[in-house]
């Protein structure tokens, strides 16, 4: 299929991307089009205006900021599996984004483009949260931060406001004590994810997270679990734990969906805490 | 006995001839011929699964700016025959299926054409539809036969009573979901009308089985239509006969005489108007002695058709060859639905139907505590139970015998659920397979010694990404004598000598055999040192063997799987596949035959399932983005050899064609490894995870 007609701009600058939104919600930016190009092909996504960001050289930036890294939106996937600047993430970003689709998805697709499209199957949304990274966002008002958490709102719902872009990902520095997990149960290679779960543990900084993605909604953490598995270590997080976490946190999912979820999330545990 | 080639070039590993012209892509496939003016094409599909048009409004389709005609039942050109109804199109305001071509626009562009399409308005009287198998059905129907000339049914000796004086009795239900064919390259035709000739550029299987099938359509003497079809990106079957798109291509070109019509399906098309394989429902009961003898075989089959036309596929038919029992019997019932005509998908009726008769045979193995290897040696057949003929060569015991020691069949536990390996069960599963060696008569082919020295080898076959322009170059060149590049071969065109359709595995047997027989006449009257444009033609003689042999071949599946006691989670690191199918004439594309029909089969296994939704009678997961289909990385190691042998009795070249018993028996082989590892019988494809856990 053929997408519905659409002008096109590709402005230099931020702010002239911001001009180039309006606030009614037609216009509608292009990142990598990994996930907009079938919507529009498929005419689920009709807006009069595409705004192509590929051309703000600002926005393929990442910046070393002390405590943390800013990773322009435009950064693609490709970009961050080759690891051309260390994170200070202990590879935790490189591994999932060497996990998503296949090589000419990761050429194009973006970072910014995988959070502010909250698919739910999506690796980043999962891996920013359980990072505690924050996004930012442009506006007419300038820029704010959102915490990640607080930034997916549910399937492919973010707090983006109309008007206003996501320019950013602050990525908080890990300690050299962090250990992370990243684990994904597909189907078949290349798929979207049936389940997955992300961990990450860093004592010094008494930061503990679990995260459980590919749910149908956001990313959902769970907090309680990471915090007795960092006190207590694997023993406190066995499979029928996790299990137990879950079942509380989401009742709605079958038992199937249960048991891939939990899995996912006690193989990213272990692999993290694995001595 | 058949005077067999003496081979030098056949048995040679050559690359493919064809290879350097399609990756740098200048092979033209069906829609890329250079024709000037070309006009594009889009379908009109029906909206709802039974019952009629009542109005089509195409005034503001018309309207639109590079809109050349609309194409409905109400102007369309009229056909002559309507003895195939998939064929039928437009010539009525009945619909029989969701998805029905039901008339089209032309246009400047595809874009144009498509716009257009969504600007018809169709109005519809509905009738209730019926588009659920199942078993229970009380209007299942026996055919009269089943694809392509077999007996439905089949009964020896006395079931009931041998059942039940059985020692080990199986009696077990198995299912495969309805799947369809993806060749990468869409079914596609290109049609000009021009001076009272239809010529079609066609993605096709056999351009003269096109041509015979639409000749009485179109009411047009078979030298009126030429289909044009050198290169082919795939097909399974699927492009093996005519379907509707051929005939939409031809009506919309006689409304535009002199200009090319470009036709090709989307994807999404492909999922109702190109075939696909039938649902089955097989139960099968086996009785046997303790021993594992066999004593009793029954497979009853249920699998659909359309309302208005009926493809009967053959799932039980191996079944009347594969084992030795006395008593006997299989069938086969349809129910007839409002749904889209099945159709070829690679080794129709062996693929369902070894998937469930070699997990059964699994699952008596298991009862009778027998090795499944050894299971199948004990109920070997001396001579073709169905025909009681000698056969041609089957070595299915030789096959599993050399899989088993290749593939460290004595590490086999053997029980199941016995190997546990960092959270993985780990089995082995092995199934038996088989193919009927097809000999499809009228192929003929002619020799011409050119100017330039070379000797021009003419026959309208098909290279359907099989290795055909190779293969056939290699039998010409041992044929004539002479090497492979004193050959210069033509296929892919009906104006050629008529070729048969590459479909059942046949192709290299009847046009190789066609050649061979013109190679031995050339060299006969024009000698060893031919003049320049010496010529001669002969057809493929018939094989006076084939009545007293029972030919098919065999071959034996490995597989290794594994399963996440976790979450059921399924990985096959490794396949074999052992193939007895007589001479091999390349073994660099023969290896891709049979690889690619084993991750085909595995592909079945684990993944592929078209689901049809009963209450609008279409396919729900119409795309590659949800019809799964194995990728690169679902595939380890896979591997595939083949007994050193000829079939004496079955062409000069003694092959016996190897394009579809690769995927046969592969997705049972994966099913027993599966129970292996986990002891958990599945015995519903695909095998999804969700299975495993329940
Ligand atoms: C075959 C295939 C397989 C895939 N598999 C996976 C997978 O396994 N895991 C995974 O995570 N992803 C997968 N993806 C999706 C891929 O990661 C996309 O790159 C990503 O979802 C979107 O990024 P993009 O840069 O392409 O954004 P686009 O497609 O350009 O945009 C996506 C959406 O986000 C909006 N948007 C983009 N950038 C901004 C911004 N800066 N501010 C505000 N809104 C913005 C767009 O308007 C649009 O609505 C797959 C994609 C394909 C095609």
């Amino acid at each position: 299929m053929k997408a519905a007609a659409f002008d096109y701009v590709a402005p230099q600058t931020v702010a002239a991307a911001l001009d180039a939104l309006d606030a009614e919600g037609e216009a509608r930016i292009l990142a990598g089009g990994q996930s907009l190009a079938p919507l529009l092909n498929l005419r689920l996504a009709t807006p009069k205006r595409l705004v192509d960001i590929g051309r703000i050289a600002a926005l393929r930036r990442i910046e070393d900021r002390g405590d943390h890294h800013r990773i322009g939106a435009m950064v693609t996937h490709a970009a961050i599996e080759d690891g051309g600047m260390a994170l200070a993430d202990h590879g935790m970003l490189a591994h999932v984004a060497a996990g998503i689709a296949y090589r000419a998805v990761r050429n194009r697709g973006t970072i910014g483009g995988s959070l502010a499209h909250a698919d739910p199957s999506g690796d980043w949304p999962s891996a920013l949260m359980a990072l505690d990274a924050r996004a930012v966002a442009a506006g007419r008002a300038g820029e704010r931060e959102i915490a990640i958490r607080d930034f997916l709102r549910g399937a492919f719902a973010t707090a983006l406001e109309p008007g206003e872009m996501l320019t950013a990902i602050l990525l908080p520095k890990l300690s050299a004590a962090a250990r992370w997990g990243y684990y994904k149960i597909v189907r078949k290679a290349g798929e979207f994810p049936e389940a997955i779960g992300a961990a990450l543990f860093d004592s010094e900084r008494r930061r503990a997270r679990i995260v459980i993605g590919a749910l149908g909604s956001a990313p959902l953490p769970l907090d309680n679990l990471a915090a007795r598995a960092a006190e207590k270590g694997i023993e406190a997080v066995a499979l029928d734990a996790v299990e137990a976490a879950l079942r509380e946190a989401a009742p709605d999912l079958d038992r199937i969906a249960l048991r891939h979820h939990a899995v996912a999330a006690r193989r990213a545990i272990l692999e993290a805490l694995a001595p | 006995m058949t005077r067999l080639l003496e081979p030098r070039a056949i048995g040679m590993p050559l690359e493919r001839l064809d290879g350097h012209a399609k990756v740098t892509g200048t092979a033209p496939y069906a829609f890329e011929h250079a024709l000037r003016d070309p006009l594009y094409l889009y379908p009109l599909e029906a909206a709802i699964a039974r019952g009629r048009m009542t109005a089509i409004d195409t005034a503001e389709a018309e309207a639109l700016a590079g809109v050349v005609a609309v194409m409905t039942p109400r102007n369309a050109p009229r056909l002559a025959a309507d003895d195939d109804q998939e064929l039928w199109l437009l010539q009525s305001e009945g619909i029989h299926f969701r998805g029905q071509l039901v008339g089209a626009v032309i246009a400047q562009t595809p874009e144009i054409a498509r716009h257009a399409a969504a600007l018809v308005r169709i109005a519809y009287e509905a009738e209730p539809h019926d588009a659920a198998l199942a078993a229970d059905r009380d209007d299942l129907y026996k055919p009269e036969q089943v694809n392509p000339d077999y007996a439905a049914d089949t009964d020896e000796g006395d079931v009931e009573a041998a059942l039940a004086a059985a020692d080990v009795a199986i009696d077990a239900t198995y299912t495969t979901p309805m799947e369809h064919n993806n060749p990468m390259e869409p079914h596609t035709t290109v049609a000009i009308w021009e001076g009272g000739v239809l010529t079609l550029y066609d993605s096709t299987q056999g351009a003269h089985s096109v041509r015979t099938t639409l000749a009485p359509v179109f009411g047009l003497a078979p030298d009126k239509i030429r289909i044009i079809a050198p290169y082919v990106g795939g097909g399974f079957g699927s492009k093996g006969t005519a379907h509707a798109h051929d005939v939409l291509a031809g009506l919309a070109a006689q409304m535009v005489p002199g200009r090319p019509v470009k036709f090709a399906l989307t994807r999404q098309q492909m999922f109702w108007l190109a075939g696909y394989r039938t649902p089955t429902i097989q139960r099968i009961r086996l009785g046997a002695g303790r021993d594992g003898r066999l004593t009793a075989i029954v497979h009853e089959v249920i699998e659909q058709t359309a309302r208005f036309k009926e493809f009967a596929e053959q799932t039980a038919t191996s079944t009347r060859i594969m084992y030795a029992s006395p008593n006997r019997r299989t069938s086969h019932r349809l129910a007839k639905l409002d749904v889209p005509v099945p159709s070829w998908m690679r080794a129709p009726g062996e693929t369902p139907g070894m998937f469930a008769g070699e997990v059964a045979m699994d699952e008596l193995a298991v009862a009778c505590g027998l090795d499944p290897i050894a299971l199948r040696i004990r109920n070997d057949p001396a001579a073709d139970p169905q025909s009681g003929k000698p056969w041609s060569g089957r070595k299915l015991v030789e096959c599993l015998r050399e899989g088993a020691r290749r593939f460290g069949w004595d590490r086999r536990a053997p029980n199941p659920a016995a190997r546990r390996e960092d959270g993985w069960l780990v089995g082995m599963g092995v199934a038996s397979s088989t193919y009927p060696a097809y000999a499809l008569p009228g192929s003929r082919a002619t020799i011409r010694y050119g100017e330039d020295q070379r000797y021009v080898v003419r026959i309208g076959a098909a290279d359907i990404g099989t290795g055909t322009w190779t293969a056939l170059t290699q039998i010409a060149a041992d044929a004539l004598g002479c090497p492979i590049e004193a050959v210069r071969l033509e296929i892919g065109d009906s104006a050629l000598p008529h070729a048969s359709v590459e479909g059942g595995s046949s192709g290299i047997n009847c046009w190789g055999s066609a050649i061979v027989a013109a190679a031995r006449a050339f060299r006969g009257q024009h000698g060893a040192a031919p003049v320049p444009g010496a010529e001669i033609g002969a057809e493929m003689p018939e094989d006076p063997e084939a009545q007293r042999f029972a030919m098919h071949s065999f071959g034996a599946q490995f597989a290794e799987v594994r399963v996440n006691a976790d979450t059921g989670e399924i990985r096959v690191p490794r396949m074999l596949g052992v193939f007895s199918a007589g001479r091999i004439i390349n073994p660099r594309t023969a290896r891709s035959q049979f690889i690619g029909g084993m991750t085909m089969g595995l592909s079945m296994a684990l993944h592929e399932e078209s689901v049809l939704d009963p209450r609008f009678g279409h396919v729900v997961n119409h795309d590659l983005a949800s019809y799964h289909i194995a990728a690169h990385a679902d595939i380890g190691d896979i591997d595939a050899v083949w007994l050193d042998e000829v079939d004496p009795h079955s062409n000069p070249m003694g092959s016996r064609g190897i394009g579809e018993i690769g995927i046969v028996g592969a997705a049972a082989a994966i099913a027993n490894a599966a129970w292996h590892a986990t002891g958990i019988r599945i015995r519903d494809l695909p095998i999804t995870p969700d299975k495993l856990l329940a």
